[in-house]
């Protein structure tokens, strides 16, 4: 589903990813694991295609396209989703307007019709009680006032509506207290689907544990320094970055 | 281009024409009051970009020919249309000035609130001296003080509870060309007493005419007056108000605006407290594209002690559209204790789009606490991002950023009528769903 060749990637001028190659199969989960500035989050970015994350080397084809050559909208209807680290907060912009704006621009985009507000005001509300959310947060400006683990659990939200074919998971577990993490862990579970691939990116291994992935990846100096089964990670918690040769100063 | 001395004898012969069909021509003292406006407009000229008050606004036709008053007009105009300019209000008690003269067939008094009291300029009502004030004065102002036909005098009695929102709504006829309207406004809130007031302007898109208006608000002791005005001038318009305000001891006044309509327009509005414990917020919104230029300047005068003013205007600037803020906060030596805060944010939404921002604090006083912010930019890229990556195209991404830019401002209008009509006039202005008045007069 995904195949990421030889991809570099450049910000600001400067390189980051020095040449990823990494394929993620239809129903898999895979992680990707590094220290802080390792690179993670530009590979978040650009699968999800912000502007200033350069290819400058490599391709990334996603269904047989190549992706890079996408905007971010058309990759979001594509089945693209990228969970962000740190979600935005807009203000002035209802939560219910957008999730609705959100859903109907990626069903048009399937080729699906539009969902009109008691469809689409029922389906919210089996998911919002799915995660455990507070249907009154989404009356509220997207995200204003929101605590951290509330943000990220609006974030898995939008990925059980959008149903992507790909789901970029970008440090869901970071500012997260265990029960926190556990609901979100729970969220992104229940989306696993043989249809749908997870790309989860995470510096630390304990989101591990509850979404345990088929396949790790080491991301370290805008490399993969080392691939392995779900036990690497262990072996990572044990040793830490040090046995890649790497220094983490968060760690 | 006219000479600016043909201007002003223009506007003298006007005057000698009109003088004894103005209203109180009768009684000398109100004749010497207008002769001597007449004369204050006549040194100082049209107001040029030479003043510093005027840097950055060029008057263009109006430094160009005199404009003339226009004939009453007698039909033309139905209540449905009124309503239909603001669907949210139409129930409500409202006043219609056609080309600055009342139309009493289109007013609506029924519903007025208990103790509010509303009687026409042009009917020379006792007070007119005091709605005629020239003091401090700019030369536009002295010029509507020399001409001003019609009004409104607006008086809300002792203790008055807050009741409906009275609409005042200018329009200018389509045969305008050429024409101006001095509308002036007396509004009086006596203490204790509270009252809500609503002023759109709207006219023809294909004439350029001219909206002189003053208004005149004084807030008693712990009374308090709620102001929104919503300008949607014609196309060809030429928009100049200036709102005057002084508040007693205690008194409060809220003014909101949404400024979007004319080629050019120029909104003022001066606070001053005379009383300590007063306080005044000053919320605006201007809205400009094609070749629009649309400026809003502020004064407070924090003349006492104790008083708390707080100012936010937003702008949001497309194609080659031009906007202008000017926010000055004068604190006297003796006003300690002074809370005054102004808060200007801009977007441009096009690389022609420009704004002048000048927000300025001259503080005498040293025990206060006062502060000035301006941005200017464009719509924050972070979260253009996180829409797109939602599926949003571009276009509407960025739609709804605008449109959220102006909604946190506007969602902050107290009553719902008026929250109503100015988010729909927003609304329809950005290309929201919830859009409601068509943009631009029918009249």
């Amino acid at each position: 589903m995904l195949e990421i060749k030889n991809l570099h990637v450049t910000v600001g001028g400067k390189e980051i990813l020095h040449g990823i190659n990494l394929t993620l199969d239809e129903g898999q989960v895979h992680a990707v694991m590094g220290p802080n500035g390792s690179g993670k989050s530009t590979l978040a970015y650009v699968l999800a295609g912000r502007e200033g994350y350069d290819v400058t080397e490599g391709e990334i084809v996603f269904d047989g396209k190549d992706l890079n050559a996408m905007a971010p909208e058309e990759r979001a209807h594509a089945g693209v989703f990228l969970a962000f680290q740190y979600p935005v907060e807009i203000p002035g912009v209802s939560g219910l307007n957008f999730l609705k704006s959100a859903l109907n621009e990626v069903r048009k985009g399937r080729g699906e019709s539009e969902l009109d507000a008691v469809e689409f005001l029922k389906l919210m509300r089996e998911r919002v009680s799915e995660l455990k959310m507070d249907e009154a947060l989404l009356k509220r400006p997207v995200n204003v006032g929101f605590s951290g683990g509330e943000k990220k659990r609006n974030e898995i939200l939008q990925m059980s509506l959008l149903e992507p074919r790909l789901a970029v998971l970008d440090e869901t577990d970071s500012g997260l207290d265990i029960d926190a993490l556990r609901i979100v862990a729970e969220g992104v579970n229940s989306l696993r689907s043989p249809k749908r691939a997870m790309l989860v990116i995470t510096h630390y291994q304990r989101l591990l544990s509850y979404i345990v992935p088929d396949k790790v990846h080491i991301l370290a100096g805008g490399k993969i320094v080392a691939e392995g089964g779900k036990e690497l990670a262990l072996e990572l918690e044990e040793k830490g970055y040090a046995m890649f040769g790497v220094t983490d100063e968060a760690a | 281009m006219a000479q600016a001395t043909d201007i002003t004898q223009a506007y003298a012969d006007q005057f000698a024409r009109l003088r004894a069909t103005l209203p109180g021509a009768a009684d000398p003292k109100l004749a010497a009051l207008r002769e001597g406006a007449l004369a204050r407009f006549a040194r100082a000229g049209v107001p040029t970009p030479r003043l510093e008050d005027w840097k950055y606004t060029r008057l263009g036709a109006l430094l160009d020919a005199a404009f003339e008053p226009a004939p009453p007009v007698a039909n033309g105009i139905g209540h449905d249309a009124i309503d239909a300019l603001s669907p949210a209000l139409a129930g409500g008690p409202r006043l219609v000035f056609v080309n600055g003269l009342l139309r009493a067939d289109l007013c609506r008094l029924d519903g007025l609130p208990d103790g509010m009291r509303v009687e026409s300029l042009g009917a020379a009502p006792a007070d007119l001296a005091e709605a005629l004030a020239d003091r401090d004065a700019d030369a536009l102002w002295s010029l509507n003080v020399a001409l001003a036909r019609d009004g409104a005098v607006v008086t809300v009695a002792k203790d008055t509870a807050e009741g409906d929102p009275l609409h005042i709504v200018h329009l200018a006829r389509p045969e305008a060309e050429g024409e101006a309207s001095h509308t002036r406004h007396l509004i009086r809130i006596e203490p204790g007493a509270a009252a809500t007031v609503v002023e759109s302007y709207f006219g023809p898109d294909g004439a350029t005419y001219w909206n002189n208006g003053a208004c005149l608000a004084r807030v008693g002791r712990d009374a308090r007056l709620r102001h929104f005005r919503r300008q949607q001038e014609g196309a060809a318009g030429l928009h100049r108000t200036a709102v005057r305000v002084e508040l007693d001891a205690g008194a409060a006044y809220e003014s909101f605006g949404l400024f979007m309509g004319g080629a050019l327009g120029r909104d003022e509005i001066s606070v001053r407290f005379a009383g300590e414990g007063a306080s005044c917020t000053l919320d605006g919104i201007y809205l400009g594209r094609g070749t629009q230029h649309l400026d809003c300047t502020t004064r407070v005068d924090h003349a006492v002690p104790h008083c708390t003013s707080h100012e936010t205007y937003r702008g949001v600037l497309d194609d080659k559209a031009h906007g202008v803020f000017q926010g000055l906060i004068r604190v006297e030596e003796q006003a300690q204790k002074t809370d005054a805060h102004m808060l200007s944010k801009t977007l441009l939404l096009s690389d022609r789009a420009a704004v002048d921002t000048k927000p300025e604090l001259e503080i005498l006083a040293d025990d206060v606490q006062c502060s000035h912010g301006a941005t200017t930019g464009d719509l924050d890229p972070a979260a253009l991002f996180f829409l797109r990556s939602r599926g949003l195209p571009e276009a509407l991404a960025r739609a709804m950023l605008v449109e959220a830019f102006i909604t946190q401002m506007v969602e902050g209008i107290g009553p719902d009528a008026v929250r109503a009509d100015f988010a729909a006039a927003a609304s329809a202005w950005s290309g929201g769903e919830s859009g409601g008045a068509k943009a631009g007069g029918s009249a």
